[in-house]
């Protein structure tokens, strides 16, 4: 029953990954920048298995316990320097892709309060 | 033992990321400061330096290295950026007839230091462009660790 209600009645699980999918990202952005001027680097980026978005899709049904960080691929890409560049890192595309993941993840800890919020007021039996 | 792969590893990535700036800075200004040197210890001439920088990887273990083989770096430990060494490169003392200079050789020509100004400036706008990059990191690291103690 408290497993319903804390786990896989509620979109807790899945934001629990979100929140930490944001931070992997948020790593592999602090390392490319980190690496914008050694030569030969090559950029990295995440990618999610399928099974996070068809758990987003809502085709696997939400369990605790899914999150494991084996479930994000950190890929190179392969991209060639642009010609004079010492590496393929775009550090305005960088700049841009960390602006988008803070407000990804401030969207995930917003909607996860939401949850807890509403889990409190059915606790309690009146609206917070 | 967790990984120190969350949010709190980019800390740590972003603070190498200003070391080696700074690093970077400081081989540039020992280069502007020398220009008009004549002579250094041993009696040669200065010669501009170069920070040559490398990816840090720490901790790497057989089964990071397989699965980043197959393609898959999660497992590594990436964690910025170092200075893999500080390079003098010789490309030969740019020669100035100033026959009165103290320094001057037999036939007048003062072997200066071949650095040039403009690229230097240039390397530090980069620089310091760099580190307040790496700096915005660090702080929307620590934007995101504070929100989530909201929760």
């Amino acid at each position: 029953m408290i497993n319903d209600i804390l786990g896989s009645k509620t979109l807790i699980p899945l934001l629990k990954r979100i929140l930490d999918l944001g931070a992997v990202r948020h790593r592999v952005i602090a390392q490319n920048i980190a690496n914008a001027s050694t030569v030969g680097y090559r950029k990295k980026s995440v990618e999610f298995e399928d099974s996070l978005q068809s758990m987003i899709d809502g085709s696997i049904g939400m369990t605790d316990g899914m999150v494991q960080q084996e479930e994000f691929k950190i890929v190179e890409s392969s991209k060639k320097p642009d010609v004079g560049a010492p590496n393929n890192v775009d550090l305005s595309q960088e700049m841009a892709d960390l602006a988008k993941n803070q407000l990804y993840y401030k969207f995930a800890v917003n909607l996860m309060k939401r949850q807890f919020n509403s889990i409190k007021s059915s606790i309690s039996g009146r609206s917070l | 033992m967790p990984k120190l792969s969350g949010i709190f590893g980019s800390l740590a990535i972003s603070s190498s990321g200003m070391n080696v700036q700074r690093a970077r800075i400081d081989a540039i200004s020992s280069n502007v400061a020398n220009i008009h040197t004549t002579r250094i210890e041993g009696g040669s001439y200065y010669k501009r330096k170069v920070v040559i920088l490398r990816e840090q990887q720490d901790n790497i273990n057989f089964s990071s290295v397989l699965s980043g083989m197959m393609g898959n770096l999660a497992g590594s430990e990436f964690s910025g950026v170092e200075v893999l060494r500080i390079m003098e490169i010789d490309d030969g003392p740019k020669m100035i007839y100033e026959p009165n200079h103290p320094e001057a050789n037999d036939e007048g020509m003062v072997s200066y230091p071949n650095i040039n100004i403009i690229e230097e400036m240039v390397n530090m706008i980069i620089s310091s462009r760099s580190f307040e990059a790496n700096l915005t990191v660090f702080n929307t690291a620590k934007e995101m660790i504070s929100q989530s103690l909201e929760i």
